[in-house]
């Protein structure tokens, strides 16, 4: 699709209106996952493993079954047999057995906290009781859960059919390493033995979770005529709709999924955990049931992001420019494969012109639960690992870090890992915005450093759904089906208000269920504000030209002498011209002309951009306790262009402050016996407001040329470069190189021991 | 593009082949990687001489070079 009108300044686009959702989320009326309630519900709860490996040989489930108040139990044995089978998920795809094992285990538990029974019963209290009630003979295994651990010949195996994938020769034994990816160019040996200056370095870092506010959350009733309504938070309905039906063995079209409003997702709602499970104990109990995870399941039952080991050599001629990079990296995945690893691969070196690579990933399996996407998933681990060595590089060359940067960025033309080449990207842009900012200039005192990095992310288009409806008094609806997690619905409005020429408040944005709008992919890849803005511009267009249309006839004239402009129909030729009819006229009139007027539009492009940041941050470090907190922090963005600036600059700051945690505080801590040693919000260290300065999201505006307003995705880059970043202002106020995350207080104050 | 090269090709990185449209570059190269058209439906992605496209149905008759590219995941 092109741009209806390519123009440089636009009435709404770029401006900061209220979101049409605030007034119900502030006033704690919206209605979140965990809120929604339906008549005659019985409460649900599920049975989780307190063993990280173990032989389930048998459930006894008649003892909770007999308690009072007890509607139904179920198993893995209730869940419909799947054949192992590769289906889409989301942008990517995965094992529907796979995910339907994790939903309950069948066989064996996998992790600590993996679901093995669930009950619904009329309160919260019999459920929990009826679950002490089931008695579980476990047959405990041997466990692991680290990563090079987990990669020994003689680790404890998750499966004894797991057979590495893409290695040169089909290995022998099976082990828990399900994957191994590799791409090269040039000769990476013989450039790294010939350059000026290499850096060689391990980094490290344990798996984080996403740490949305809202648990995982489910309504879900399977009605007597075999159809099943689902009320959830997610980050599609639609998919939650795909994957549901398949796991059951039930038609599509049978399933229709609500989608209630979402509090925090960063791609761990990109899956399901709880709905299959509801519905299965509805369809036997005969009512609506709710499951709801508390905060500890929350995080030892749902998805982390891979914990990681990198491996980098990075090799510059005297100048600086970059001649080899050779980066091995072994990602954790949990109980079964992701998609993470390649994400990893084509976004390591990506971002800089390097002649000679060699990247080898690989996807590790252990008793963890079965990870999940993470904003730019697969991204952040390896980029650490690439602009650390970067910036130790330029160190050893005593170039400017950042003018390191300019000398290696990619620009238009330039071909990513994928063979295809870039557009209009920023990176370029971005770096020099970064070197001219004040910040970057801005003295430093004792004890304090500033760090630098950089980073890429992919960025999604997929397909997408939208329609615009004119009410009988004119008004307008825009209907949508992908869920608001970051501002959405004001996007849509501005781009629907700004192509019909009429006010922002005047466009009431819903989001809509399954039954209720086309096939619309989740929100995530940051894609929502690109894909679905163009079904919204396109809808908008047609609409406008059924207005015309009917205009056309009100008038007696020809459609081409009506005219589109300010929200309203212009009549340029014959006896009426001159005269204009608003949107109100015309839909009053719409059942004398035609009737409603409305118009859907599906879109599938491709031609989205990647996105790409640059964060400078600067530390302060208590020399007598480690503790490192941030003193400024500025995030750089080529963001396309910002349709609601507001949330573009949240998506930046909330990035970098999910980032921050990552490299501070953030870490899954096993102990010896495979158990998870913090599942709460007290021990896993989360950044609050009061841990950080105001982010200063500085946005760089190059349009994508194919978007009629200029989109790209802004959600996910951000979170990428800040691991890189604290670490390189640590090492800078330290004198120690900080290459294992996260870098807390200990860990500093142990490296400056060892090092003074 | 990996991991397509090592699962399904032993390793090969290219492939000459003759096809009119995508949808029967993707007949063609499950002849050679049977298994590769289910596969292919919810795992790649090409890209016609640089361009991604989503509509299989494009003409091939002046390309020169076809990317098969594995999907990735978003968050």
């Amino acid at each position: 699709m092109n741009a209806p009108e390519k123009k440089d300044s636009f009435r709404l686009v770029g401006t900061r209106p209220v979101r049409p959702d605030g007034v119900e989320k502030v006033t704690g009326k919206a209605v979140f996952g965990p809120d929604y309630k339906a008549a005659n519900m019985l409460q649900g709860a599920i049975l989780r493993s307190p063993h990280p490996h173990a032989r389930i040989r048998s459930v006894d489930t008649k003892k909770a079954a007999a308690l009072p108040g007890v509607k139904a139990i179920v198993t893995g044995d209730d869940f419909p047999n799947l054949e192992d089978a590769v289906v889409q998920m989301g942008e990517a795809a995965g094992n529907i057995a796979d995910l339907a094992r994790n939903c309950m285990a069948v066989g064996k538990v996998l992790y600590e906290g993996h679901a093995l029974a669930a009950v619904a019963a009329t309160s919260e209290a019999i459920a929990q009781e009826a679950l002490g009630l089931i008695d579980v003979d476990y047959e405990v295994l041997p466990h692991v859960t680290g990563i090079l651990d987990a990669m020994r010949e003689d680790a404890p195996l998750l499966y004894e059919d797991n057979f590495t994938k893409g290695l040169d020769e089909k290995p022998e034994k099976p082990s828990n390493v399900s994957m191994r990816i590799q791409q090269t160019q040039g000769d990476t040996e013989a450039a790294l033995k010939s350059a000026a200056a290499t850096v060689t370095a391990r980094y490290t870092m344990p798996p984080v979770h996403q740490g949305y506010i809202e648990p995982h959350a489910c309504v879900v009733t399977w009605k007597a005529d075999g159809k099943l309504d689902v009320w959830c938070s997610s980050q599609g309905a639609f998919n939650v709709r795909s994957l549901v039906a398949t796991i059951l063995n039930v038609e599509m079209g049978h399933v229709r999924v609500m989608p209630l409003e979402i509090g925090g997702g960063f791609g761990g709602k990109t899956t399901i955990y709880l709905e299959p499970v509801a519905a299965l104990l509805s369809k036997k109990a005969g009512r609506p049931v709710r499951l709801t995870m508390d905060r500890a399941d929350v995080f030892r039952a749902s998805g982390p992001a891979p914990g990681a080991v990198v491996d980098v050599s990075l090799g510059a001629d005297a100048e600086g420019k970059l001649v080899a990079a050779d980066v091995e990296f072994r990602y954790s995945a949990g109980t079964s494969p992701g998609n993470e690893t390649h994400a990893g691969l084509i976004s390591s070196v990506g971002h800089y012109r390097i002649a000679n690579f060699r990247v080898t990933g690989w996807e590790v399996l252990s008793n963890m639960p079965k990870h999940a996407a993470y904003r730019a998933p697969g991204a952040p681990q390896v980029n650490f690992a690439l602009e650390s060595a970067l910036n130790d590089l330029a160190a050893k060359l005593g170039i400017d870090p950042l003018d390191m940067r300019i000398k290696n960025a990619v620009v238009p033309g330039d071909m990513t890992m994928h063979g295809t080449p870039y557009g209009e990207i920023g990176l370029l842009e971005c770096l020099e915005a970064a070197k001219a900012h004040p910040h970057y200039s801005a003295s430093l005192g004792p004890n304090q450093g500033r760090g630098i990095a950089c980073s890429y992310w992919v960025n999604y288009g997929g397909p997408s759904t939208a329609s615009v409806a004119i009410g009988e008094d004119g008004s307008v609806m825009v209907i949508e089906g992908n869920p608001d997690i970051g501002g959405s619905r004001a996007s849509m409005a501005i781009m629907a208000a700004e192509t019909l020429g009429i006010d922002y408040d005047n466009v009431t944005v819903t989001i809509a269920d399954t039954g209720s709008v086309g096939y619309s992919m989740l929100t995530g890849g940051s894609r929502t504000t690109f894909a679905t803005g163009k079904a919204v511009i396109e809808a908008a267009q047609t609409v406008i030209d059924i207005m015309r249309a009917r205009a056309a006839k009100l008038w007696g004239c020809s459609v081409d002498d009506v005219a589109w402009s300010d929200g309203e129909a212009r009549c340029t030729g014959g006896e009426k011209a001159g005269e204009t009819l608003s949107i109100g006229n015309i839909a009053a009139k719409a059942d004398s002309t035609g009737g409603p007027i409305s118009a859907e539009s599906s879109v599938n492009p491709n031609d989205f951009l990647p996105g790409f940041a640059v964060h400078i941050c600067d530390v302060d470090v208590d020399p007598e306790t480690g503790h490192a907190s941030i003193g400024r922090y500025t995030a750089f963005q080529d963001v396309g262009r910002a349709i609601h600036p507001s949330y573009v600059e949240g998506q930046m700051q909330g990035g970098a402050v999910q980032g921050i945690g990552w490299a501070l505080n953030e870490a899954y801590l096993y102990n010896e016996d495979g158990k998870l040693d913090n599942p709460g919000f007290l021990d896993y260290r989360m950044p609050v407001a009061s841990d950080l300065p105001m982010i200063d999201a500085v946005m760089i505006e190059k349009p994508n040329p194919a978007h009629p307003y200029g989109v790209k995705g802004v959600g996910e880059v951000p979170i990428v470069p800040p691991l890189a970043t604290v670490a390189h202002a640590v090492s800078n106020a330290t004198g120690s190189p900080m290459r294992d995350l996260p870098l807390t207080p200990d860990r500093i104050y142990g490296l400056m021991q060892s090092k003074a | 593009m990996p991991p397509f090269d090592r699962e399904l090709f032993d390793g090969r990185d290219r492939l000459d082949l003759d096809a009119a449209t995508l949808f029967a570059l993707v007949e063609e190269i499950d002849r050679i990687a049977p298994g590769f058209a289910e596969l292919a439906t919810v795992r790649a992605a090409f890209a016609i001489d640089g361009v991604v496209t989503a509509d299989w149905s494009t003409s091939l008759a002046d390309a020169h070079e076809v990317i098969m590219l594995p999907r990735v995941g978003g968050g």
